[in-house]
C-alpha cells in the first residue's frame, strides 16, 4: 500500500513538473516544427504529437538532462519518422559549390570598418532569413535548423538525423553557404545594400 | 604548441565557432585569432551570421490555434486517471 502511495505522488510530482516547464518551450518547439514542415498546419500537428509523446514518457525524463534538449530530440524524431516518410524527397545534390566567405566578401569589401557587414546583418527581417532557411533543401536544411537554431552538436545532429559526422558537417557548411547566397540576394531586394 | 597560419585558422573556424574541435586545436584557433584581425573580423562575422539565424528563426510566436489546441490536450490529459 506505501509504495502504491509513493508511486502516486511522485506521478502528481512528475505531471506538476511538466505542466510547469514544458509550456514556456512550446512557442520554440513550434518554431523549428514549422521550419522543418514548412508548413503551419503540420507544424501544429508535430507539436501536438511532440507534446502527446514528451508527457507519455516523461516517467523517462532524467533528472539533470537538459529537458529542453530532450524536447527538441522528440520533435526531431518524430518530424523524422512520421512526416517526412509522406514525401521522401530525393538527396540533392547543392547546385555547385558556394565560396567559403561568400556573404562577408560581398559586404566586407564596402568598408574597412568591422560595423560595416554586421550593420546589414542587423538589419536583416527575420521573415527574410527564415525564408532562406525554408529554400533550403531537407537534408541541409535539417543540419543547419539542428546546429544554430536547437543547439545540438554534430554528434548529436549525426545521431537524430542517422548520418556519419563527416556527413553533418558538409551538409551544414553547404547549407550555411547556401543560406548566405540567398540572404546576399534578400538584402539586394530589400535596398540593403547595392550591387 | 605550434602557431597556425591564416590558412589553417580559417579552415577550422566553421568548427571553432560550433565548439567542436579537440581543446588543443580550440586554442591554436583562439591564439591566432587574438593576434589577428582580419581573421578575428571574419569569425565574429561568421557567428554573427550564425546567431542571425538562431534569433530568427526561433522567434515564431506560438499561433492561437495552437493555444487552443494544447489547452484542449490537457483537459483531456488531466482527466485520465493518474
Amino acid at each position: 500500500m506505501e509504495a502504491t502511495r509513493d508511486k502516486q505522488q511522485d506521478e502528481r510530482a512528475l505531471k506538476q513538473r511538466f505542466e510547469r516547464d514544458v509550456p514556456p518551450l512550446l512557442a520554440g518547439l513550434y518554431s523549428s516544427a514549422l521550419r522543418m514542415t514548412r508548413n503551419p498546419t503540420d507544424a501544429e500537428d508535430l507539436v501536438q504529437e511532440t507534446f502527446l509523446r514528451a508527457y507519455r514518457g516523461f516517467a523517462g525524463f532524467r533528472e539533470g538532462t537538459n529537458l529542453k534538449a530532450w524536447l527538441y530530440r522528440i520533435l526531431t524524431n518524430t518530424f523524422i519518422n512520421t512526416y517526412r516518410k509522406k514525401q521522401r524527397e530525393p538527396v540533392t545534390v547543392a547546385d555547385g559549390d558556394v565560396e567559403d566567405w561568400y556573404l562577408y566578401d560581398r559586404l566586407a569589401a564596402r568598408s574597412a570598418e568591422a560595423s560595416a557587414e554586421t550593420v546589414v546583418l542587423d538589419a536583416m527581417p527575420d521573415e527574410d532569413v527564415q525564408a532562406a532557411l525554408d529554400a533550403l533543401p531537407e537534408q541541409f536544411r535539417m543540419a543547419v535548423l539542428l546546429a544554430d537554431v536547437e543547439g545540438m552538436s554534430y554528434k548529436e545532429i549525426a545521431e537524430a538525423l542517422d548520418i556519419p559526422i563527416g556527413t553533418v558537417m558538409s551538409r551544414l557548411h553547404r547549407g550555411r553557404k547556401s543560406l548566405e547566397r540567398t540572404l546576399w540576394e534578400k538584402a539586394k531586394e530589400r535596398g540593403l545594400v547595392t550591387d | 604548441l605550434s602557431p597556425i597560419d591564416c590558412d589553417r585558422a580559417l579552415r577550422e573556424v566553421e568548427r571553432y565557432l560550433d565548439r567542436e574541435l579537440e581543446p588543443a586545436e580550440m586554442e591554436q584557433v583562439a591564439s591566432h585569432l587574438e593576434g589577428c584581425p582580419p581573421c578575428m573580423r571574419k569569425a565574429d562575422f561568421q557567428r554573427k551570421v550564425h546567431e542571425l539565424i538562431a534569433r530568427s528563426c526561433g522567434c515564431d510566436e506560438l499561433p492561437q490555434s495552437m493555444h487552443v489546441r494544447i489547452q484542449r490536450l490537457w483537459v483531456q490529459l488531466s482527466s485520465e486517471p493518474d
